[in-house]
Formats: structure tokens, C-alpha cells, sequence
């Protein structure tokens, strides 16, 4: 599906996470980041970042630890908050497709 | 969503979920369990606040819920009533007999779905309506004590309820394990060193006798550790004894917010037990406004007992570092305009009011305050356990156009908010209205400040 | 003493007694037995409670309100000057014509305000959602006697104004009028949170 026909499809709950966590794919994670987060082009750092969080998540249900993102993506720690304007839980685990994480985000 | 366009927003109502089914055909015994817990969660200042209302309905005008919506629903005055009607069924023979004369009614299944609508949907606790109510009601306990009785029936929103359980169970709201925990400490420490170019600063993990105990809001290990780092970094340069524990390390309390008194005290004594197995003088809790009116002021009550140390927040140590000299800051470090937030538990309903701004007068080179702020904030929406409960997101964004206003009259383009759950309603309502602005913690900027040594 | 004012004290003692019960039977509930160190004292948060937070600059009710505010007080005024009335009447103390009058016309514009008030309750949604028959009752029987004890001053007549306050002193207990008692219960409980949270040191100055 291009883009266009991804994005006339979704289902997002009120605060913009995907409603069906399962139905993700690169796709989606392109209008995502487009269309919530204002991400126009999603680069190699960025894909990193969601290809290791989406990895996590189908292992162990969560989002993973933030050290654990940049521990096994060589990302620098400020980077993240760069890359992801709203940051790791409403940014980049958004854009992979995670629901949203408990606590206070 | 502000930028959004295409994309199908959630269908509203939103489709019923297994919790809102569940509400539509609640069992008898369900209901019973929320009716048996409403009458025994009433104390004496529930029944005297709930005797002297007179229904004048003057609070509406104080609420940032009723000030973006009319609908009656969002009037403080109207969450009283909901209450109100139950307490009258539950605690006056002549109103149980005269029930439509005198507004009584009993907690059944439709009472307990507008609970669930107005108390958990339409109410972030932060008690402006107290402050500026005729009489002086306490509204904040009197919704948790009716969100109490609905999380004794174990109806408090999933949501909600999955971030209580998970500080219950695994310790923390995260359930972060405790080898993530250690792990990113360790590798935080690296980090403080590269910030303060000295390779002997630590972030201390369970060093007993130190002069107090930190802990945080899990979101910072999890997934915004520059706040932990400031802190290791003001207190290292101010030379204190302090220590972070190896097992309890999370200052919130949603049992505050779901209104189960068990679930509160089981969370709050923990907190109190490990200050006392590390023999720390004092209990500094890290920037979190319900974590502060929780352990502060709301845990004696829950424990039965008092601590018997010292309960502060980490506003009021920082502000006490830098009065006496033993941190030395440089404002011109932080240039642009700083605005400050004052987070409803810390402020109108913990106490701590003057600390930040003194840090403020000494860390930024400006600072305005908004209007209304101390004692008269208005919440930034996002308290009450709000910003954990999906299903009210988009209330909760359109109640925080309130606060948005309220800095974008400022003209401040760095909003210091001493509360991690205020910094992400914060910078939610900066995307969503555009404000252009960057939140950080107090700690945040006062690290920002922190003189380079060469 | 006649007969009518034998009747109406007995009413007035079943009235202080209900109170006094109700707000005993509130009083004992369960309160938590431990409290944690107070930044501030209880003493200053109850001072400010009844006195500078009573200050219509100190709350959005009234300073957002002020209509409502004004008629809020005269009405109140107005029962206070009917107690006075009362009482002066039940001790046998003949008033003069000028304190009379003065009662008079408090009463009368308490009742004016009070059916004031009664019509923001019959217009407003809120208020039409939150209100039970007892809202309006209360308030309606209240204004009738203050109708009646305006006329006792003015014409000597007082026969309506005890009959009323029978009814007033029997029924006040039974509903939203116990806040007349509550309301000072709490407002001190309200001052003394605010007191021990240390809160009320900061209360100057926090609007801008």
C-alpha cells in the first residue's frame, strides 16, 4: 500500500498511539512520523531506533528501557530526544507502533 | 492531533472495550462492593464538607475543565452533587425516605457509570475549586473517596489501574526489573561523569547514613535520564551524602488517583521502610507534585503512623544548596525567558511555594511569573491520574488549553515545572497548541546553570 | 408566654438539638489517626479561613461573582436580623421603632435577595441539575420568613413571623439549611489543611 492509501486506514486512539498495536508496518511507522510527529523523512538513525523498538516489544510486551535503545543502537543519549522531538514514549515509541506505556507519559 | 489530517480519529464515543462493557452490565455483587466500600471510605471531613455544600454552583468558574466546556458535568459543583447524592443515601434515615425530595441515591449501576464519566473523566484533583469555593469543600477527597469505592469493585479505568498494579507488583509504575534499574544507573554514571568532567561522581546506589534518600519518577530511568543526571550533578558539586536504593526508588503514588487506600499505603511503605533499613536522615522526594502530597502530607494518614524522619522535596534541598553557597551558578548560562509552573500537589496543596522561585531568581537570567500562579495555579491538566487514562485524553488536552494561555501570555519560551507528570502534559499541550516552548525540571535548569569548572 | 411562642421555642430546641446531633454524628466518623509534621499551625490556617479568606479578593466565587456575592450576603444579613428579631421578641424586649425598622428593612431586602437567588436556581442548568426539591424548598421557606418577620416589625404583627419559624426551626435540620452549622465546621477544617500544610504563609501576593 503507498503511503497515501496507509494513512486513509488507520485507526488511532485519542492521543494518537495506533489502536491495533498489531497492524504495524514500516508504512505506518512513515505517516506516523509524518502526520503525529512532524517527521518529515525518516532516516537510518531513526530506523534503528524503531527497528529495535518494535523488536522489543513483539519479545516482551513493553517499551524497551531507554539504555537499552541506545546501548544497542549506538545512538548517543541527547540524540534520541533530537530525533524524536516528543520524546522516546509519545515520539518513537508512537511512530513503531507501541501502545502507550504506563506511568506518568 | 493539531497537525492531523487523514487519518481516522478514534470513533466517538470510542468503540466499548471490555471495561466499558463491563460497566453497561455490572453485576449485583459488583455494585454491592462499591456501595459496602463508599460507606466505609467516608471520614469526618468527607461528611462534614459534604453537609455544608449548598449547591451554589459558584466553583464552575475556577475549573479548567468547565472553563473550556460548559456542559454542567464538568462543574466542580456537579462532582460534589454526584457524591452528595450517594453520601445523603448512605448516611440520613430521612433522606433514604424521601429519597426525590431530598436528592438521595443509592450507588447503583448508573450512578457508577456517571463516577466513572465525571469523577475519573472530568477531574484532574488539583482543588482550585477548593481554594476559591465559598465554603472551602474539599472536593479532591471527596472524588477520590467515591473513585475508592469504584476501585474497591475494581472498576477504576484499566488504564489507571494497570499503572497502580504495576508499582504494586513489581515495586515500581514502569516495571522496570531490577537489573534495568541497576544497569542504568551504572551506565548514568558515565554519563554524569562526561557532564561534570570528573571521574569520581557517583550516583550512589543503598550507602547507608547518607543525609537522605532520592527517589524519582520512573519515567526518568525509563526514558528521560537527563533529570537523573542533573540531580547526581548539583548534589555532587554541592558535596552532600545522598543515596539512591537498589529496590524502591519511585517516589509516585497512583493510589492517590484510584483512591484504594490499600493500594496507596502499600506503595507509601515502602518508601518509608527503606529510608529507614538505609538509615538515611531524610526522605528527598524528586520532582513529582502527587509524589510529594503523597508521601509528604497524605502516608501518616494512610500508615497510621508517623514517619519519624524528615519528608522533602528535592525543590526545597536544591533551593537550600544554593542559598548557602554551596553551589555556585551562572545565569547568563540561561538566557531566554523562563516561566514558571506550579504543579497543584506541590503548591496549593503541598505547601511548597517560595523555593523554586528562589531557584529561579538565582539559575535564569529571566523569569516571569503567569497569572494566576502559587496558591491560584491552574493545573496544567494533566493531574489525577489523567494523563495515565487514554480513554479522557482528549478532555484532558482541551482542559489544558487553560494553562496553554496562560503561557503563551507570558511570551516565556522555557517553562520550569518542578513535576515529571506536569512536564509531559506540558509539552503535550506545547505540540498541541503550538507554544513553541521547552519544559524542564528545576533540576534540569539548575544543572543548565551549574558553573564549568575548567 | 403564650401558647404560639411555647410551641415556637420548642421548635427552636428541636432545631439546635438535630443540629448538634448531626453535626456530632459527622464528627465521629472515622478520621486518620496519624498526621504527618506540620510545616505550618493549624491556628493560622483557621485565622485566615475566617479572616482574610473570607475577603472577596481571596476567592474566585465571589470576585468572579459579584451579584451572586452581594445577594449571597444580604440574604444572610437578613436571616441574622430576623434571629435578632426573634430572640428580642421570645426575651420580652420591646425594640425600638428605629432598630425595628432597621430589622425591617434587612429582612426585606434578605427576602428580596433571597428570591433573587431562588431564580438563578429555577434558571441556571447547573444549578436545575444539582438541585433537589429540598434546594428550593429551603430557600423558599426562608424567604417566607423573612417576609413575615420584616412584616412583625413593621406592623406589630407577629403571629406569621413565629408560625414561620416553626416551620423554618422544624424543617432545618432535615436538609440543605444544616449548613448553617456545617459550613463553620468546614471552613475550619479547610483552615486547618491549609494551616499544617504551611500553605498559608505563601496565601499574599499570589495573584498577579
Amino acid at each position: 500500500m503507498s503511503p497515501e492509501a496507509v494513512s486513509s486506514t488507520l485507526e488511532l486512539n485519542e492521543e494518537g498511539f495506533l489502536a491495533h498495536p498489531e497492524g504495524w508496518t514500516p508504512d505506518v511507522a512513515t505517516v506516523l512520523a509524518r502526520e503525529q510527529e512532524g517527521i518529515e523523512t525518516l532516516g537510518d538513525k531513526h530506523w534503528a531506533a524503531i527497528n529495535y523498538i518494535r523488536a522489543y516489544y513483539l519479545e516482551k510486551g513493553m517499551a524497551p528501557m531507554i539504555r537499552a535503545l541506545c546501548q544497542n543502537t549506538g545512538l548517543r543519549l541527547r540524540e534520541i530526544y533530537d530525533l524524536f522531538p516528543s520524546g522516546p514514549a509519545k515520539g518513537a515509541c508512537k511512530v513503531a507502533g507501541l501502545p502507550k506505556p504506563d506511568g506518568c507519559v | 492531533m493539531s497537525t492531523g489530517i487523514p487519518l481516522t480519529p478514534a470513533p466517538a464515543p470510542p468503540a466499548p472495550d471490555a471495561y466499558r462493557r463491563r460497566l453497561a452490565s455490572l453485576e449485583p455483587e459488583t455494585v454491592a462492593r462499591a456501595r459496602a466500600a463508599f460507606a466505609a471510605l467516608l471520614t469526618r471531613d468527607h461528611a462534614v464538607h459534604l453537609d455544608a455544600c449548598v449547591h451554589c454552583g459558584l466553583c464552575t468558574t475556577s475549573c479548567h475543565y468547565a472553563l473550556v466546556d460548559e456542559d454542567p458535568r464538568n462543574s466542580p459543583a456537579y462532582k460534589v452533587h454526584l457524591v452528595a447524592e450517594a453520601f445523603r443515601q448512605e448516611s440520613s434515615a430521612w433522606a433514604r425516605m424521601f429519597p426525590g425530595w431530598t436528592g438521595a441515591r443509592p450507588v447503583d449501576a448508573e450512578l457508577i457509570g456517571e463516577w466513572v464519566d465525571v469523577l475519573f473523566g472530568r477531574c484532574s484533583m488539583c482543588g482550585r475549586c477548593t481554594a476559591n469555593c465559598v465554603v472551602g469543600i474539599d472536593v479532591p477527597a471527596l472524588v477520590r473517596a467515591a473513585r475508592g469505592a469504584l476501585a474497591a469493585a475494581g472498576l477504576v479505568p484499566p488504564e489507571l489501574q494497570s499503572t497502580v498494579d504495576a508499582a504494586v507488583n513489581t515495586g515500581n509504575n514502569m516495571s522496570i526489573t531490577h537489573d534495568d534499574w541497576i544497569g542504568t544507573i551504572e551506565w548514568l554514571e558515565d554519563e554524569l561523569r562526561a557532564e561534570v568532567g570528573d571521574d569520581t561522581a557517583r550516583l550512589p546506589l543503598d550507602e547507608c547514613d547518607a543525609d537522605f534518600l532520592y527517589v524519582l519518577n520512573p519515567r526518568e530511568p525509563k526514558f528521560y535520564p537527563l533529570s537523573i543526571v542533573a540531580a547526581g550533578a548539583i548534589f555532587h558539586r554541592a558535596g552532600v551524602r545522598w543515596t539512591l536504593a537498589r529496590d524502591y526508588f519511585d517516589v509516585t503514588n497512583y493510589g492517590l488517583f484510584s483512591g484504594s487506600p490499600e493500594a496507596a499505603a502499600t506503595i507509601a511503605r515502602r518508601l518509608v521502610d527503606t529510608t529507614r533499613r538505609l538509615r538515611a536522615k531524610q526522605l528527598v522526594l524528586g520532582e513529582c507534585g502527587h509524589g510529594f502530597a503523597a508521601n509528604r502530607w497524605l502516608a501518616p494518614e494512610w500508615l497510621g503512623e508517623e514517619p519519624g524522619f524528615e519528608v522533602r522535596s528535592v525543590v526545597d534541598v536544591v533551593a537550600d544548596l544554593i542559598r548557602d553557597g554551596r553551589i555556585e551558578l551562572d545565569p547568563s548560562r540561561i538566557p531566554n525567558l523562563v516561566t514558571l509552573h506550579d504543579p497543584c500537589n506541590l503548591v496549593r496543596n503541598g505547601g511548597v511555594i517560595a523555593p523554586q522561585r528562589e531557584i529561579l531568581a538565582r539559575a535564569v537570567t529571566q523569569w516571569v511569573e503567569m497569572a494566576p500562579h502559587g496558591y491560584q495555579n491552574y493545573c496544567c491538566g494533566g493531574g489525577g491520574g489523567q494523563l495515565s487514562m487514554t480513554r479522557f485524553a482528549r478532555r484532558r488536552l482541551e482542559a489544558g488549553r487553560i494553562k496553554a494561555d496562560q503561557i503563551r501570555a507570558t511570551g516565556a519560551r522555557i517553562v520550569a515545572a518542578p513535576c515529571h507528570n506536569c512536564v509531559d502534559q506540558l509539552s503535550e499541550i506545547g505540540k498541541e497548541y503550538a507554544l513553541g516552548i521547552e519544559v524542564k525540571t528545576m533540576c534540569e535548569l539548575v544543572a543548565d546553570a551549574l558553573v564549568r569548572r575548567p | 408566654m403564650t401558647t404560639l411562642e411555647a410551641v415556637t421555642l420548642a421548635a427552636v430546641a428541636w432545631s439546635v438539638g438535630a443540629l448538634a446531633w448531626a453535626a456530632r454524628s459527622a464528627w465521629r466518623r472515622p478520621s486518620p489517626r496519624a498526621a504527618a509534621a506540620p510545616a505550618g499551625t493549624a491556628l493560622s490556617g483557621i485565622v485566615y479561613a475566617f479572616g482574610a479568606g473570607m475577603s472577596p479578593r481571596a476567592k474566585e466565587s465571589a470576585s468572579h461573582h459579584p451579584l451572586v456575592y452581594v445577594a449571597g450576603l444580604v440574604y444572610h444579613a437578613g436571616v441574622l436580623s430576623g434571629g435578632a428579631a426573634l430572640v428580642a421578641h421570645l426575651a420580652g424586649a420591646a425594640l425600638p421603632a428605629s432598630i425595628a425598622l432597621g430589622l425591617g428593612a434587612a429582612m426585606t431586602l434578605g427576602a428580596t435577595a433571597g428570591l433573587v437567588l431562588l431564580a438563578r436556581r429555577r434558571s441556571n442548568p447547573l444549578l436545575q441539575a444539582i438541585s433537589a426539591p429540598d434546594d428550593y424548598a429551603s430557600n423558599a421557606i426562608v424567604d417566607a420568613w423573612l417576609a413575615s418577620g420584616a412584616l412583625a416589625m413593621f406592623t406589630w404583627s407577629v403571629t406569621p413571623f413565629l408560625v414561620l419559624t416553626i416551620v423554618l426551626a422544624l424543617y432545618a435540620p432535615l436538609g440543605k439549611i444544616r449548613h448553617c452549622v456545617f459550613f463553620f465546621l468546614a471552613r475550619g477544617l479547610f483552615g486547618t489543611r491549609l494551616g499544617r500544610r504551611g500553605v498559608v504563609a505563601h496565601l499574599h501576593g499570589s495573584r498577579s
